[in-house]
């Protein structure tokens, strides 16, 4: 009886637990003070720049999420580096789950690439590695709320409300109860105001906002719903395609866009063959375009799904779209990795086009 | 003229939603491959793996429309 | 493309971020985890191999036990039949030997009480003599000297008359061995005159063994193989009885 009674009381710690947690959304979306109610996401399609530079390149939310992704992989592989240098068996804890990641991408590798698998593996596991640790670490609270104030030009913004005073540091948020109808002509003081937005230190809590009508511009935001983070990884990725072509079958590679051969001797269908041929440039084209936005088209209207989903039902519900986008980080990083792996292999072996007639 | 101008932004929007049907298409074909796939690993499970990478394949390319179509919706709220 | 978000300094940063990465992960993740992966493969295959090879062994091993095993029980086996032969043929040994013992005991107690028999009715033979003597006397009496009732009482008793065997008068006997029956022992000049007659019968190599029989009350039997010469009293007496009849 005993045995069976504990676990049943963990059970109720949790069920208290979540219950609890919803009361709390249930308050804070629709009993208490409007500063704490959820508000609808502004859609921004280009990454918002934090005010950060870095020897003169502004520091974008999108590109600070790429690198707190590179700090989480570089501390991985330098751990990894540091335990295999020493020991030859299987590691613990992150460690191990690491190794498992990275072995069952050799493994794909392996099985389709055959050997080439050593050359490729280092572009598609990393691929695979930095998408999914960006689509994980998107989740982590923080990301796409803590942000610094803005003016907003046009639209509605909201007022500023002083929440925390440290020293000279003062910690602001936005009333979502306050809804305020942007004035085209407050453009300069705005312009103004921005420059000191990263750590407003006015003595006066009302007039030192930084904004009168005001949006939060977040700190990080997921490295995919930058459109340049899926582009680049398309365009290296077709690129060494290319390259990978040449480098395993010579010039002979590109008698797969040109079939010159064909045209020569192949009649009325060797032309057509040339043309389809010529189409396959198109083709490598159109792989850019489908992988960068296929990524980004996913994690953006995932993330926009969350924030619309999370202003409309506050409670309950966004967990389980968070489950949702937990699951399609994965997906989407696997088939990215998947399909680079099957054009990278597929540009190592001769095309079959000619023995087909 | 301001009346146009919002006139010519509501038809943007739904030129993006009619451009977006286009995503109809390729759900069904990611769902029939989806299919093909799930049944061919059920009566072969032995040749999962190769069956698995073609059907993703094959899902990636439906899909690729449907991105196209997202890529035309897109280029038309924010570009045009 | 710029509302897109598409910027080539950031699109460039994604670019050189990337081949940093896979610098970095192939330096201090790929190359050794891969490493890692290969060697602990490695070394799967070979405990399989030396497992395999250790099976091998074990059952080598226990085919050659098994062998082993089944030549000592054979062994085992021969050694506790041989004992059991040889224990017995010493049981054979011992109870033929001690059945010839039995047997040679008997043999001599037999012969002993036949030596002894034979004295007594040889002292016997004096005293019945001397009996039929004084009953002769009583009945005819002096007719007879005592010289010739001698002969005539030893004459009865050994069947020998006047040094040879009446019995053999005319008889034709062939054998390798005679036993001569008698109703009380012979002197030894009446063995020796039988034994000569006989012999001189049957050859030189023949054997002649004597024995005494009280209940043919005179004469003497003489058995030759299968051959009876019947000169004892008791046939005599038997056939006068039938012709009586």
């Amino acid at each position: 009886m005993s045995s069976e009674a504990k676990p049943k009381k963990r059970f109720h710690i949790k069920t208290t637990l979540i219950l609890g947690l919803f009361a709390l959304g249930i308050y804070a979306a629709f009993i208490g003070p409007s500063i704490l109610k959820p508000i609808s996401p502004v859609v921004v399609l280009p990454p918002e720049e934090t005010g950060l530079t870095i020897a003169g390149f502004p520091i974008t939310n999108t590109i600070a999420a790429t690198l707190l992704a590179d700090l989480v992989l570089i501390i991985l592989a330098i751990s990894a580096y540091r335990f295999y240098r020493k020991n030859d068996g299987a590691p613990k804890g992150l460690l191990n789950a690491f190794e498992a990641i990275v072995e069952f991408l050799w493994n794909t590798v392996e099985g389709s690439a055959g050997k080439w698998a050593k050359r490729i593996m280092p572009v598609v596991a990393t691929i695979f590695l930095l998408i999914f640790t960006a689509n994980m670490i998107k989740m982590v609270p923080g990301f796409e709320s803590i942000g610094r104030l803005k003016q907003v030009h046009e639209g509605t913004g909201y007022a500023p409300v002083a929440l925390l005073h440290i020293g000279d540091f003062t910690l602001w948020t936005i009333d979502k109860g306050q809804p305020v109808e942007a004035e085209a002509h407050t453009e300069e003081a705005a312009a103004a105001t921005e420059e000191h937005a990263a750590a407003p230190a006015d003595e006066h809590a009302a007039e030192g906002a930084p904004c009168t009508a005001c949006e939060v511009v977040p700190f990080l935001r997921g490295t995919a719903t930058d459109i340049n983070f899926p582009f680049a990884l398309a365009v290296i990725t077709v690129l060494l395609t290319q390259v990978y072509g040449v480098w395993a079958q010579g010039p002979k590679y590109f008698e797969k866009f040109f079939q010159v051969k064909q045209l020569i001797s192949g009649g009325p269908f060797g032309a057509i063959n040339f043309g389809v041929g010529l189409l396959e440039i198109i083709l490598e084209f159109a792989k850019i375009l489908s992988f960068g936005f296929r990524l980004f088209g996913n994690i953006f209207a995932g993330a926009l799904l969350l924030s619309i989903i999370g202003a409309l039902t506050a409670v309950a519900v966004p967990a389980g779209l968070y489950l949702f986008e937990v699951f399609f980080g994965i997906i989407q990083a696997y088939v990215f990795f998947l399909l680079a792996t099957i054009f990278l292999s597929g540009a190592t072996v001769a095309h079959g086009h000619e023995e087909h007639h | 003229m301001e009346f146009n101008q919002f006139f010519v932004d509501g038809l943007k929007l739904l030129g993006a939603g009619i451009a977006m049907l286009g995503a109809i298409g390729a759900g069904a074909g990611v769902g029939i491959a989806a299919s093909g796939g799930v049944q061919a690993m059920g009566r072969n499970p032995d040749a999962a793996p190769i069956i698995q990478t073609n059907m993703i394949l094959g899902m990636a390319f439906a899909e690729a429309v449907a991105i196209y179509a997202l890529a035309v919706a897109l280029i038309i709220i924010f570009v045009g | 493309m710029d509302k897109l978000g598409l910027n080539l300094g950031f699109f460039l940063f994604q670019v050189f971020n990337f081949t940093v990465m896979v610098i970095l992960l192939y330096a201090w993740a790929y190359k050794p985890i891969v490493r890692s992966l290969e060697n602990r493969r490695q070394k799967i295959a070979q405990s399989q191999e030396d497992a395999r090879i250790a099976a091998e062994a074990r059952a080598n091993a226990e085919k050659e036990a098994a062998k082993i095993i089944a030549e000592a029980q054979a062994k085992a086996g021969q050694i506790v039949r041989e004992a059991t032969e040889r224990a017995e043929q010493a049981a054979k040994d011992v109870r033929a030997a001690a059945e010839a013992e039995i047997a040679k005991a008997r043999e001599s107690a037999l012969a002993e009480a036949e030596g002894e028999r034979n004295r007594m009715l040889g002292d016997l033979r004096g005293q019945v003599a001397a009996l039929a003597i004084a009953a002769a006397q009583k009945l005819v009496g002096e007719a007879l000297d005592e010289k010739r009732q001698h002969a005539l009482l030893n004459e009865f008793f050994s069947g020998v008359k006047s040094g040879k065997v009446v019995i053999l008068e005319g008889a034709e006997i062939a054998g390798a061995s005679a036993e001569v029956t008698s109703a009380l022992p012979l002197t030894a000049e009446e063995q020796e005159a039988v034994k000569k007659d006989v012999l001189a019968k049957m050859g030189k190599q023949a054997t002649v063994t004597f024995r005494v029989d009280p209940s043919i009350l005179g004469g003497l039997i003489i058995k030759v193989g299968d051959k009876v010469l019947d000169g004892s009293v008791a046939a005599q007496l038997e056939g006068l009885r039938q012709s009586l009849k």
